[in-house]
């Protein structure tokens, strides 16, 4: 197996098919449970505020994500024709708030911020590109043999 | 996502088996809503089938626990695997959801 995963999405009904993908290649690749969950964590997050900030701005109606291992991290670039969006700049939730006070969002990207190492954005070319990485423990990320 | 439950007095135990996210978590929130709706007061969320939760799904959660609070009912977690509980120890839901390691001591805390 490569080094990297392209995967293409267009609706929330396919996230257990881009689960079990990620799923597939982090095994090969000796990924722990930690870091699989924190990709399709932040893969999901990314396509969850893609979707409900305007499909109808999609060309072709596809987000397009790529997962890379390289100098022992692994990343995950997402791109996509959408209106722009850098969730870089959304508001931290108050974690700290009763139940009550509590609100219901804003919690994905600061989530996302937690399980990744890094998180970068740009507008670029009409297109909304997020970098994410994470630091891969020393013995992850060899492909191993088949 | 399965949701199996079950009842032990006043208290309705519902079993997640399986993966809550945004394909899923509108239905979910559907169907804890309903029960609520139905005259339940007291739920136990036992989430030791619980795979993989969102952020969609942690609002569910959330909604689920201050509807609950808001009307002096009950609302429990447990079986939390690490993994989950860590997703929502980060979120500071530890804080606002009791919750146990197993069953038995959930139940206790709801009477």
């Amino acid at each position: 197996m490569s080094d990297t995963l392209a995967l293409t999405i267009r609706e929330l009904a396919e996230l257990g098919r881009l689960a079990g993908e990620v799923e597939v290649f982090g095994r090969a690749h000796d990924f722990s449970a930690k870091v699989i969950y924190a990709l399709n964590f932040a893969i999901e997050e990314a396509i969850t505020n893609t979707l409900g900030h305007g499909s109808s701005g999609l060309s072709g109606g596809e987000i397009r994500i790529r997962i890379r291992i390289e100098a022992g991290d692994v990343s995950v670039e997402i791109e996509d024709e959408a209106p722009e969006f850098n969730p870089l700049l959304a508001a931290e939730p108050d974690t700290t708030a009763s139940l009550e006070e509590r609100r219901v969002g804003g919690l994905g990207i600061f989530l996302t911020r937690k399980l990744m190492d890094s998180m970068e954005y740009r507008r670029e070319g009409g297109k909304n590109l997020l970098v994410m990485k994470k630091r891969l423990a020393p013995n992850q990320g060899a492909t191993k043999p088949i | 996502m399965n949701i199996s439950t079950k009842k032990d007095g006043a208290v309705l135990t519902l079993e997640f088996q399986g993966r809550l996210d945004g394909s899923n978590s509108a239905q979910v929130e559907q169907e804890l809503v309903s029960h609520i709706a139905a005259g339940e007061r007291k739920l136990l969320m036992n989430l030791a089938g619980l795979e993989y939760v969102s952020s969609a799904g942690l609002r569910v959660f959330l909604i689920v626990a201050k509807n609950l609070k808001k009307s002096q009912g009950g609302f429990a977690l447990c079986g939390m695997n690490e993994q989950i509980r860590e997703i929502f120890e980060i979120s500071g839901f530890l804080d606002l959801m009791p919750h146990y390691p197993d069953r038995p001591e959930a139940l206790k805390s709801l009477g």
